[in-house]
């Protein structure tokens, strides 16, 4: 019998730490013992898997019991969440308690007990104290890491159908999930559950829309880094919560003897924990580095929260997490603007230019951690065809009357203000099907900056007596451009060697040794060298071509 | 008076002379411009009345429905689509106007839309197509079919004028010189302006703002422009600096959404019903929230 009793002493001073009350009030020779094996202290139910649990046997060997799990709150009993049997042969029981009443309702937060005793009356019972609280992310944002600049805003082009609005990605947050209008909480909805995470922005052309007008509540937007840098965010912490009645309710932490933690999980790179955590509170912490290449990725993360008596850093898990995702865009390198342009973001339709890459990227298969495999997956994807990538960008074509087109306008490149109307462009060509040299030259120059390529520069190139090319979205090699004639009054190529080497994705030359005539061989002019029988000046024309450097455009 | 097409054809051929004796003609933008101007004899072109504009705004085309007026690098321009077209349908045509201060300056942008051709041709000209456009105008024929037409241009006194065929395809049949002639009519239908008269430009009466708000908080704008001729005037917003935001229109008030911490500055341009601007702008610091 002492030893029975020194044993229950044991089991006591063991699950206190977690609150646990063990009573044997049967006479000796038989008394069951209700044992804690350990449960739940802090829970918060609206978490996706949140709940409490409390695990326990009962003792000793001999011992059964018809048993039941209650949760008790201020005003009662509150659900039945367990009955059955239990012998002091079996192996723990666990029961669960997802947080909501006998009707369904999530419980408010506060101290609530969970109670396990014998069904009936009289024998052991066990109260283990269990406080609900409401906690979770409600704003994310993504910063530059330590000193490096190397996170941007990424910008969209449309608005209700029409391009050349721009709207730049908030640099106070990317994501938001907070309340609107006649809501009570940001953490959950009217009827007290919980607020479901906001899915990543998909879209490329538009921002999330609240009726006519940008949604300000709720988003998540797409994240710009340089490849293979390291990541910084800044997380807030939701203040309160709603109950099921639609009341206000407090966050209902912290609570007293313990702390309260943030834990973001990652399924690559390193996890991280905060120190104590208050509603409302922001928290910036690294995140993990991104990936090598240029393109599209996604960081996913696991909000888990913890608790530890004060001060004793024994952490034990909130049951559940919150769990979000959040597009990424990666850059070889800073976006280059437009000399004299005034902003931290290009006025133009980057989110839009980076998934076309991204795509193009994915189809092509070059690797993109350099910056010659982003020029040569740029131009390829930009012409299509003869890539593998079916058509043109846009399904764009050649503006000559022998596709259909007229005498190679200007339909998107402004000549006056060389700034480049790239949003209709990727608007479904809404200015037109047709486009010519300096239309591919104001959409390449500005893509490549973009996504941080650096030094891309026009050149524009005097009259040419042109030799067999291929022009964009065109059906196959020509030698008689305009029907009656096969010349340029001038062309605009780029490049990013001041002219060493250029870059044309509105036409291919012709490879095959006779570039003067039809079949032609597909030759791409990815850092096509000038000069040389390979070069851009022999092959593409058969008079010496001048050419001169030009700015880099800007984009309306 | 206008350069007829048989002089416009010979300057053209004299073009592909130089190209042919593999001349190493003009290399840049500017000299390429001389070359056009020369092209398609500009000096010869005479100068049109000055007028107050164009109200593109309230434009009405036949069998076409406008969208709103826009301003795009300078230019003001305005979408139209068949009437009978479904609501998602995209545009059939864009008409784009300078409406300049000088009759000169209006024919430089004609020149502009031309040098941006890269046939080494001149382009047609609109008595080819059946109408004359103000005191030069020119026409891109298109090959999407007989009489199929992707752009006319124009330059009438100080307005000039481009209609694109947005699908060209599509919109083979979209009689684009006639509807040239149409919008060629709505600016002649303004009265020419005195002599010495400046082309009359809306005036941004008001825009103010908080010095300094909040990031994540919207902050009102004070903002009323009166218009020249008593219409209604657009509105055209331009952030720019560190900072960051956008302005929309809220319950009847222009609002700064400020999202991004720095200075930025917005600047409005009044767009007025007459196709003139007028721009003001403001510097607010953003602070962090």
């Amino acid at each position: 019998m002492t030893k029975i009793r020194k044993a229950a002493v044991l089991a006591c001073s063991f699950a206190l730490g977690l609150g646990t009350v063990v009573t044997a009030q049967l006479p000796t020779a038989v008394r069951p013992m209700l044992v804690s094996d350990g449960h739940t202290r802090i829970a918060d139910p609206k978490l996706d898997g949140g709940g409490a649990e409390a695990t326990f046997h009962l003792a000793p060997a001999g011992a059964q019991l018809s048993a039941r799990a209650d949760v008790y709150g201020a005003s009662g009993l509150v659900k039945t969440v367990w009955t059955g049997a239990l012998s002091g042969t079996d192996a723990p029981t666990t029961v669960a308690w997802d947080g909501t009443d006998a009707s369904g309702n999530f419980v408010d937060t506060g101290d609530y007990m969970l109670r396990v005793g014998a069904n009936g009356g009289a024998g052991p019972v066990m109260n283990l104290p269990v406080s609900v609280v409401r906690i979770g992310v409600t704003e994310i944002e993504f910063q530059d890491s330590g000193t490096a600049d190397n996170e941007w805003q990424m910008v969209y082009f449309k608005k209700n159908t029409q391009d050349g609005v721009f709207f730049a990605t908030p640099a106070i947050h990317e994501y938001v999930n907070v309340k609107s209008g006649l809501e009570v909480s940001d953490l959950d909805l009217n009827d007290g559950t919980p607020r479901p995470a906001v899915a990543a922005h998909t879209a490329t052309d538009e921002p999330v829309m609240d009726g006519f007008n940008y949604a300000t509540d709720r988003y998540n937007y797409p994240v710009a880094y340089v490849a293979g840098s390291a990541t910084r965010l800044e997380v807030t912490l939701g203040d309160g919560g709603t109950s099921a009645s639609g009341a206000a309710m407090p966050s209902g932490y912290p609570v007293a003897g313990f702390d309260l933690r943030l834990v973001a999980d990652f399924p690559v790179g390193t996890d991280f924990a905060s120190g104590p955590i208050t509603p409302g509170a922001a928290i910036a912490f690294d995140g993990p580095p991104t990936p090598r290449a240029v393109g599209r990725s996604q960081i996913d993360v696991s909000w888990r929260f913890e608790y530890a008596p004060s001060g004793s850093g024994a952490w034990s898990p909130v049951l559940g997490s919150s769990d979000t995702s959040h597009r990424l865009y990666t850059l070889l390198d800073a976006p280059k603007f437009k000399a004299g342009a005034s902003g931290t973001q290009y006025v133009g339709p980057w989110v839009e230019v980076a998934e076309n890459f991204a795509s193009w990227g994915d189809q092509i298969g070059v690797d993109t951690s350099t910056s010659d495999g982003v020029v040569e997956t740029f131009v390829k994807g930009f012409f299509g065809q003869n890539s593998g990538i079916p058509t043109a960008i846009e399904g764009v074509k050649y503006d000559t009357t022998v596709l259909g087109g007229d005498g190679g306008a200007n339909h998107y490149f402004s000549a006056g203000s060389k700034n480049m109307d790239l949003s209709a462009l990727l608007n479904a060509h809404a200015k037109g099907q047709f486009v010519n040299c300096s239309d591919c030259m104001g959409a390449t120059t500005t893509g490549l900056s973009m996504l941080g390529v650096a030094n891309i520069r026009p050149i524009r190139l005097g009259p040419m007596t042109l030799k067999a090319i291929w022009g964009i979205g065109s059906p196959a090699y020509t030698t008689t451009l305009w029907g009656f004639a096969h010349s340029f009054s001038y062309h605009h190529i780029v490049t990013r060697t001041n002219g060493i080497d250029v870059i044309d994705t509105c036409m291919q030359l012709d490879e095959d040794g006779t570039p003067g005539s039809i079949p032609g061989l597909p030759g791409w002019n990815v850092d096509r060298p000038w000069d040389g029988p390979d070069g851009y000046n022999f092959l593409s024309a058969s008079n010496d071509v001048s050419k001169s450097l030009e700015q880099l455009p800007g984009l309306f | 008076m206008k350069k007829n097409a048989k002089m416009k054809a010979l300057l053209g051929l004299a073009f592909l002379a130089s190209l042919a004796g593999g001349a190493h003609a003009q290399v840049t933008f500017d000299e390429h411009v001389s070359s056009v101007r020369e092209l398609y004899g500009v000096e010869q072109w005479s100068l049109g009345s000055l007028r107050d504009g164009l109200t593109l705004g309230e434009l009405e085309l036949p069998g076409l429905l406008g969208a709103e007026l826009r301003l795009k690098d300078g230019l003001i321009e305005r979408a139209f689509t068949p009437a009978d077209a479904p609501k998602d349908a995209g545009s059939a045509l864009i008409v784009q106007a300078l409406v300049a201060d000088s009759a000169e300056a209006a024919q430089d942008q004609l020149v502009l839309w031309l040098a941006g051709l890269t046939s080494p041709t001149a382009a047609p000209t609109d008595s080819e197509f059946g109408v004359d456009l103000g005191q030069a105008g020119y026409v891109g024929p298109s090959g999407s079919g007989p009489r199929a037409v992707s752009w006319v241009a124009f330059v009438q006194g100080n307005v000039a004028v481009r209609l694109l065929n947005a699908d060209v395809e599509k919109h083979a049949a979209l009689p684009l010189a006639r509807l040239a002639a149409v919008v060629d009519a709505a600016v002649v239908a303004r009265d020419p302006l005195a002599t010495g008269q400046a082309v009359p430009k809306p005036e941004i009466a008001t825009f103010g703002a908080a010095a300094s708000v909040v990031a994540g908080r919207p902050a009102a704008l004070a903002v009323a422009v009166v218009d020249p001729r008593g219409g209604a005037a657009a509105f055209d917003w331009k952030i720019a600096g560190e900072g960051q935001g956008y302005v929309e229109l809220r319950d009847g008030a222009w609002k700064f959404f400020p999202t991004g911490v720095g200075p930025v500055t917005i600047t409005l341009t009044a767009i007025g019903s007459t196709g003139t601007t007028a721009t003001r702008s403001v510097e607010i610091d953003v602070a962090h929230d």
